[in-house]
């Protein structure tokens, strides 16, 4: 006669979140040399922290008879010394008609397991992003644009501070003149920002991008006309992570550029037919001075 | 640039097509056609090239007498050469020919002119009149 425990999963409790129950497996009763059930029904206790519990405690409440264990709910503020912690219980049955306080020799058994407090901040409830704003369009004037952080949504709230936000990849057109259709990584190039939500007064605000594109970027082809398509991620304390995007777009300064032709004083403009002369180049003006240009005489 | 002597002789303007590419930053061509003027001037008619003149130390004949009813009488009356200035390489010869034309009283002279009329082929124009009325009359002509 042999009353045998079943293995207990570790119940998981995530501190400030709704209870979790739990069903435990049931202890079942062996017989030799043959089967039978004439020792009658078992009855149980539970334990937590080797404490007994009734059905309705603090922290693990227990339904009896077998029945489920409720890991109570905890708030964050009271309890959240619990964080990463275990804690004990346990399951004992014997025979209900055979009592181990006056039956010194009946088989009783007893199961154990731990209650694992976790940290709510690593399962968060909600965590999806906010819609960003897009950067101005720019025609590398040299402007500094100033993008501001839109927080993404955290739940439990408290949790806000956790979670870290970076760039984490920035893709624009390529910088090749010869690769209108390629891509570029542009990553390395945009770290002016803080997003590091610490309240401090170095470098950009808390939460802000500074963009900027000038001249020189264009001649030196280190910013390529086209749309940048930034990648913001935010990561919790757990790893997990979500992103979402905004762009900006700079436009081609020299697409449809104005030329002005200067017009030369019909003096020299005039020839006689008697000797060789000299015809000044045609002189004009294109804006902006910086695009590249080129010119052939028909 | 040098333009063939000439060939020409009329005033005319000749465009120069100058094209401009601003290419955009993917070298996507962008031309724009810009269109400069030279004029090509006809030298035989610009004094700073050609000039004739007469010359001053060769003067025609002047204050001829004639008497009326006398038979006619000749005058050579260019008795000089056309002088022509030149400047730079361009050759007098690409203006054409001197032409003369005689004007007597302001009124041209022709083979069939009366009283002053011309020798077809030369130089020479002669004078003949039976006309009294003119006695003591001075007539001008001019070359």
């Amino acid at each position: 006669m042999n009353i045998v425990a079943p293995t207990l999963e570790e119940i998981e409790y995530v501190i400030d979140m709704p209870e979790v129950s739990y069903s435990p497996p049931a202890f079942t009763v062996t017989t030799v040399p043959i089967e039978h059930n004439l020792c009658g029904a078992l009855v149980y206790k539970a334990y937590y922290d080797s404490t007994e519990i009734a059905a309705d405690e603090e922290f693990l409440s227990y339904s009896g008879s077998g029945g489920s264990l409720t890991a109570e709910f905890l708030d964050k503020a009271t309890y959240g010394y619990l964080i990463d912690t275990t804690v004990p219980y346990s399951l004992t049955a014997e025979f209900a008609n055979w009592p181990s306080a006056t039956n010194p020799t009946v088989s009783t058994s007893t199961a154990t397991s731990d209650v694992l407090y976790l940290d709510p901040c690593d399962h968060l409830t909600t965590f999806t992003p906010a819609t960003q704003d897009n950067i101005p369009d720019d025609t590398y004037s040299g402007t500094e644009f100033s993008w501001n952080l839109i927080e993404f949504t955290v739940v439990p709230t408290f949790c806000i501070p956790t979670v870290t936000y970076t760039i984490s990849n920035v893709s624009g057109p390529s910088l090749l003149r010869t690769e209108p259709n390629g891509t570029h990584d542009y990553t390395s190039f945009f770290t002016n920002y803080d997003l590091t939500l610490d309240s401090d007064s170095t470098g950009p605000a808390d939460g802000e991008l500074l963009v900027s594109a000038s001249q020189s970027h264009y001649d030196n082809q280190e910013l390529a006309p086209g749309t940048y398509t930034f990648t913001l991620m935010c990561t919790d304390q757990k790893g997990n992570s979500v992103t979402t995007t905004f762009t900006w777009t700079l436009l081609d300064p020299c697409l449809n550029p104005t030329i002005v032709q200067y017009e030369w004083d019909p003096y020299y403009l005039s020839y006689t037919i008697s000797d060789t002369v000299y015809v000044p180049y045609v002189s004009y003006t294109w804006e902006p001075s910086f695009c590249r240009q080129t010119m052939t005489y028909t | 640039m040098k333009l063939p002597d000439g060939s020409h002789l009329t005033e005319r303007v000749t465009p120069i097509n100058s094209t401009v590419n601003v290419p955009t930053y993917y070298d996507v061509p962008q031309t724009n056609l810009l269109v400069q003027n030279i004029t090509v001037k006809n030298p035989c008619v610009d004094p700073l090239y050609v000039t004739m003149f007469q010359d001053p130390t060769m003067p025609v004949p002047y204050d001829y007498e004639y008497v009326i009813g006398s038979p006619p009488t000749q005058i050579v009356y260019i008795n000089f050469e056309p002088l022509i200035l030149i400047s730079g390489e361009f050759l007098p010869e690409n203006c054409g020919t001197v032409d003369h034309a005689l004007y007597y009283n302001d009124t041209l002279v022709t083979p069939n002119s009366l009283t002053v009329f011309s020798i077809p082929g030369t130089t020479t124009l002669q004078v003949y009149t039976t006309d009294i009325s003119l006695t003591h009359q001075t007539g001008i002509y001019k070359i």
